[in-house]
């Protein structure tokens, strides 16, 4: 149970756009041939490049200090 | 000190492929990921190639990912698009059709260790760190690492990675099945010249196909792939090289093949 709620608390401190995309790609990815899985891969990255929180992930990281994300 | 960020060395049949900015944990830069697509195409072609074995120069990894600094500096999302359409680097390398090995040590992070799961086999050394720690920063990984690592380990256990992006030592890295094997840290790049010494015994035409059958056969119905396994070994015992491992076989000796 606590490390249950440790994972989660883990997965819930990452950015909630890029983890609900993780989780698609993984799971819509394993029913395609792998040359449309990388496309499908790349064009989520592409879209999540116009996130505020992905702008913040990468300045937070070289700032070194905790990112905030809104889910943005 | 050699300043290229990607050396490209070959040795008796070997391709050794350094990446070589141990000062920022040979982070994938995009100077590295144009040297790289030189070097997977020279390696190719190049029919004194048998194998590839890629590592990290330096003490502290294999490679951390790719460049953060140099995130962001695409003019737009349109012309980001274009560009990874234009250049596919990871499908290449997925397509190449001779072994690729992969020496890991310290971090294998993101970029890094999709690098590593593009190639066929992986060693690791005891002091080894690999994980995918995209989603702590809002992304996702983009180098096949969301496709390659449910087709390498478990969905389940690529889910709980990718999701999580914790980071996992060399060991249990061995135990989901991400590294074929573990060695100490000074005897890695022995123990992958050992591997790749041992491949280039086994027919060369052989180990294309069997890469073939393997990676095609995985996007395949089961039928097809099985159909496609009997047309590659077919083809693979009319070769002048299956022919000779038979005659070898049957001599009690050492067959020499010849790649066709």
């Amino acid at each position: 149970m606590a490390e249950a709620e440790a994972l989660a608390e883990r997965i819930a401190a990452r950015g909630p756009i890029a983890v609900r995309y993780a989780k698609e790609a993984v799971s819509k990815g394993l029913d395609m041939t792998l040359e449309q899985a990388l496309r499908f891969e790349t064009d989520l990255t592409i879209i999540l490049q116009t996130t505020e929180d992905r702008a913040e992930g990468v300045r937070a990281f070289l700032d070194k200090r905790p990112p905030e994300f809104y889910g943005r | 000190m050699d300043s290229r960020v990607l050396i490209y060395e070959k040795d008796g049949g070997i391709a050794w492929v350094t990446l070589n900015r141990p000062e920022v944990l040979n982070a994938l830069n995009m100077e590295m990921r144009d040297e790289l697509w030189q070097v997977l195409h020279a390696l190719q072609d190049d029919p004194d190639v048998a194998v590839a074995i890629f590592k990290g120069a330096g003490e502290g990894a294999f490679s951390a990912g790719a460049d953060i600094s140099e995130f962001g500096t695409a003019p737009s999302v349109v012309e980001a698009r274009r560009a990874r359409r234009e250049r596919d680097l990871w499908g290449y390398m997925l397509a190449i059709d001779k072994p690729l090995i992969a020496a890991i040590h310290g971090f294998a992070l993101g970029a890094g260790v999709e690098l590593s799961m593009c190639c066929d086999l992986r060693i690791a050394a005891e002091d080894a760190r690999l994980g995918l720690p995209e989603v702590s920063l809002a992304y996702i990984p983009s180098a096949g690492g969301t496709q390659l690592l449910p087709r390498t380990v478990s969905p389940g256990l690529a889910m709980g990675l990718i999701l999580s992006g914790d980071t996992i030592d060399a060991q249990e890295a061995l135990r989901i099945g991400l590294v074929q094997r573990v060695v100490p840290r000074q005897r890695l790049y022995a123990e992958a010249e050992t591997l790749a010494r041992q491949l280039m015994t086994r027919g060369p035409l052989a180990l294309r196909y069997a890469k073939e059958a393997v990676t095609q056969g995985l996007d395949l119905p089961l039928a097809e792939g099985l159909a496609l396994e009997a047309r590659l070994a077919r083809l693979a015992l009319a070769s002048r090289d299956g022919r000779e491992g038979l005659r070898a076989q049957r001599e009690g000796r050492a067959p020499q093949f010849l790649g066709v």
